[in-house]
């Protein structure tokens, strides 16, 4: 046992953390003018967007590399679609064991395709769904879904504009699930999904748009941490008072709480797949009621500069309710948590997959 | 990341769930009933001593095997899933303090007896003035000749109506910073002037005490460490206090968690959200335990931050307390369901007791966040 990150892994963090930094953009100014496609290109040549992957489709790493990689990228507030037209699509065409130059297209990060969700069922979209939404889907001129066939296979369908996003560092489409997209190229699907390939992408998505939300309430925390030395009122800083202090370090604990549940999510994809279900919604639902209540707390200690646009607090808060919605809010997984608690009590069953 | 056993640590797991299996004790009494739970984990520690399970990572030449904490963490964690209690805890921290600051006379004498259960301690830290703030305790050491003459009081101390031997915090010097005046000793708990009054809780039992002591004569090789070494000493055996024993507490929840699902109706969804919230917090706080284990398995000290293993803690326990209070209807209130509402009350202390949760916020926002101190 070793529960901490190797010294490769800490790395990565670093790394990806430092790339982001370095080609992203910084404040809320730049946010809403940024050009994505040099960090883009910076995380497909240092193999980043393809973590996790298996070989056989030029992947590399694990899925907790993958999850530490997202992590990062959430705390520098990086505006790319890395979950939404990175990790989800490829990893969804993988399992359906064809697509092997577009899955390359992606990795390369010569194009982009999203993944198409089922806003009522929180799951993959098929054409059948009555509505369906591709988060996180920048640059992307399509979505993935399920055939309304039922036969498993993955159609790609266009995008249409909802409005402006909350969220300034990442996008979101409806999919226009009457029309079929021809500019992608899906071929040799040998493997319709089956039920266990959709369980087994559904628990990777929510362990890795957890992991964003664990990184967005890294950075969003240190803010706070910083603000709250430098500011003075009453001829001290506003750090001293322990009002403060106690709000923070509760935040402190929910962050600690919310890389805990996530990295475990992650790892028992990679090694520990009768787990994964379960160590999913647990770290979904921690990360979406502890990431809202802390990015409040941290908007909340910048006072009046908290509500101002320039502020980066409520660009942190909007992320994590971006990613709070993403695949069901902490009602939806607590839910499903009680559910699985249930049925196992009922017939010894851990509810793996 | 690696979450599974080592080759070495799945041996260890599988040896112990077979000894379990074969071991297992008859289930506790009630947690109320303070004299009979005792006299049940007594028995329950030399049956685990006798079984070759104490002292896992205690240096070889006073008892142990000199394993990494992680084993002990592995031993709490099956106890606690197999249900049985975990009755080794007071044995690790309080060993730990006579690991570190005892001399080979006191190691020699102490620690075997501690390790077979033969011999049970208290924590004499607190007292009424002193909780929150132990660095302002009163009870005094006054040394003549070859003894050390106790006046004082303490109070909240665990268990001390059945100890012979209580770790005693005492201030032997009143002239210097308080943290610098404080001396601890192993204090014979027959000695005469030592009087200990039970303290009936609200939960309807007695698990701490008062105890007096009246001109209370200390051999002066019953100190242990140096003179104003205690605070450091204190610091030491409190971080200690948690760590592998809260992962076997934790996996005790995890019992009562499932033993809870089972009350749960289809169609309630305000009691699966309770019951969920439980159980995401139950495994916030075994998962961070573990990364603390990983770390003192590397050598590194306890520190500040396991201040944040013990607020975890309280949220988990405190979120079962009240989902025992809640899912037992109205049983728990009419008498009906007196463990529910035992363990509900029990569950209000938890954020009381080992450093209370303000205390323990305090010092993360200012020894791990590194926030200024007014």
């Amino acid at each position: 046992m070793h529960v901490l990150l190797n010294d490769e892994e800490t790395m990565l963090a670093d790394s990806v953390f430092g790339q982001a930094v370095e080609l992203g953009a910084t404040g809320t100014e730049a946010l809403q003018h940024h050009d994505d496609r040099r960090l883009w290109q910076g995380l497909a040549t240092s193999d980043v967007l393809s973590l996790g992957l298996s070989e056989d489709f030029g992947g590399f790493g694990t899925l907790t590399d993958a999850a530490i990689a997202a992590m990062a990228l959430g705390r520098a507030l990086a505006p790319v679609p890395y979950l939404g037209c990175a990790i989800l699509p490829t990893q969804l065409l993988a399992s359906t064991g064809g697509s092997l130059g577009l899955v390359d297209d992606l990795l390369s990060g010569a194009r982009r395709v999203a993944v198409g969700i089922d806003p009522n069922t929180n799951e993959l979209a098929s054409e059948s769904s009555a509505r369906a939404i591709a988060w996180d889907c920048a640059g992307a001129d399509a979505a993935l879904v399920l055939d309304g066939d039922g036969s498993g296979r993955l159609v790609a369908v266009g995008l249409e504009s909802l409005g402006q996003d909350l969220d300034l560092t990442r996008q979101s489409r409806r999919c226009a699930l009457e029309t079929r997209s021809l500019v992608v190229g899906l071929e040799d699907q040998t493997k319709g999904l089956t039920g266990s390939a959709l369980t087994r992408w559904n628990a990777l998505a929510l362990a890795m748009v957890s992991a964003d939300m664990a990184g967005v309430m890294d950075g969003a925390l240190a803010l706070a941490i910083e603000h709250v030395k430098t500011r003075h009122q009453f001829g001290v800083p506003i750090g001293t008072f322990q009002a403060l202090q106690h709000l923070l370090a509760e935040q402190h604990v929910s962050l600690e709480g919310a890389r805990a549940t996530t990295l475990y999510a992650a790892w028992a994809l990679d090694k520990r797949p009768e787990d994964a279900v379960s160590a999913a919604h647990t770290a979904k639902a921690y990360c979406s009621e502890h990431g809202k209540r802390l990015c409040e707390a941290v908007l909340q200690v910048h006072g009046g500069m908290g509500v101002t646009w320039e502020c980066l607090a409520h660009v942190f808060l909007k992320r994590v309710l971006f990613d709070r919605a993403v695949l069901g809010d902490e009602r939806h997984h607590l839910r499903a948590i009680a559910a699985m608690q249930r049925a196992s009590g009922r017939k010894g069953d851990a509810g793996g997959l | 990341m690696d979450y599974d056993d080592s080759p070495q640590e799945a041996n260890f797991r599988t040896n112990l769930r077979a000894w379990l299996e074969e071991n297992r004790p008859e289930p506790p009494p009630p947690l109320w009933e303070t004299a009979a739970t005792h006299e049940y984990k007594t028995k329950w520690l030399s049956k685990l001593y006798d079984g070759g399970w104490v002292g896992l990572s205690w240096p070889v030449e006073y008892g142990g095997q000199g394993l990494s904490p992680l084993y002990e963490a592995i031993l709490n964690e099956e106890l606690g899933a197999a249900g049985v209690p975990n009755a080794a805890s007071s044995v690790g921290f309080l060993g730990r303090a006579i690991v570190a600051y005892g001399t080979e006379t006191q190691k020699r004498e102490f620690l075997p007896p501690l390790l077979r259960g033969e011999s049970s301690w208290c924590e004499g830290f607190s007292e009424s003035e002193a909780g929150s703030d132990l660095a302002s305790l009163r009870t005094f050491a006054e040394q003549r000749g070859d003894v050390y003459v106790l006046n004082g009081q303490k109070l909240w101390t665990g268990g001390a109506q059945f100890a012979d031997r209580c770790l005693l915090l005492a201030r032997t010097d009143r002239n210097v910073p308080k943290h610098q005046g404080i001396t601890s000793f192993i204090l014979r708990m027959d000695s005469p002037g030592v009087t200990v009054r039970p303290i009936l809780q609200a939960w309807g039992g007695s698990r701490f005490c008062e105890v007096f002591f009246d001109n209370v004569e200390m051999p002066v090789e019953d100190r242990l460490g140096d003179e104003g070494k205690g605070w450091e000493l204190a610091t030491v055996v409190l971080a200690y206090e948690r760590g592998p024993t809260e992962l076997g507490i934790v996996a005790t929840h995890r019992g009562e968690l499932r033993r809870l699902s089972a009350g749960l109706l289809e169609n309630d969804t305000a009691a699966d959200e309770a019951f969920a919230r439980a159980w995401i917090a139950v495994e916030a706080c075994r998962l961070h335990l573990l990364e603390s284990l990983t770390r003192r398995s590397m050598g590194e000290a306890p520190g500040p931050s396991s201040s944040v293993g013990k607020l975890l803690m309280i949220r988990a326990e405190q979120k079962i307390g009240t989902l025992e209070l809640d899912s037992s209807d109205v049983k728990a209130i009419t008498g009906e369901d007196r463990q529910a509402s035992t363990r509900y009350v029990w569950a209000r202390a938890s954020s009381v007791y080992g450093g209370a949760e303000q205390i323990q916020k305090n010092i993360i926002a200012q020894r791990v966040l590194g926030l200024p101190r007014q």
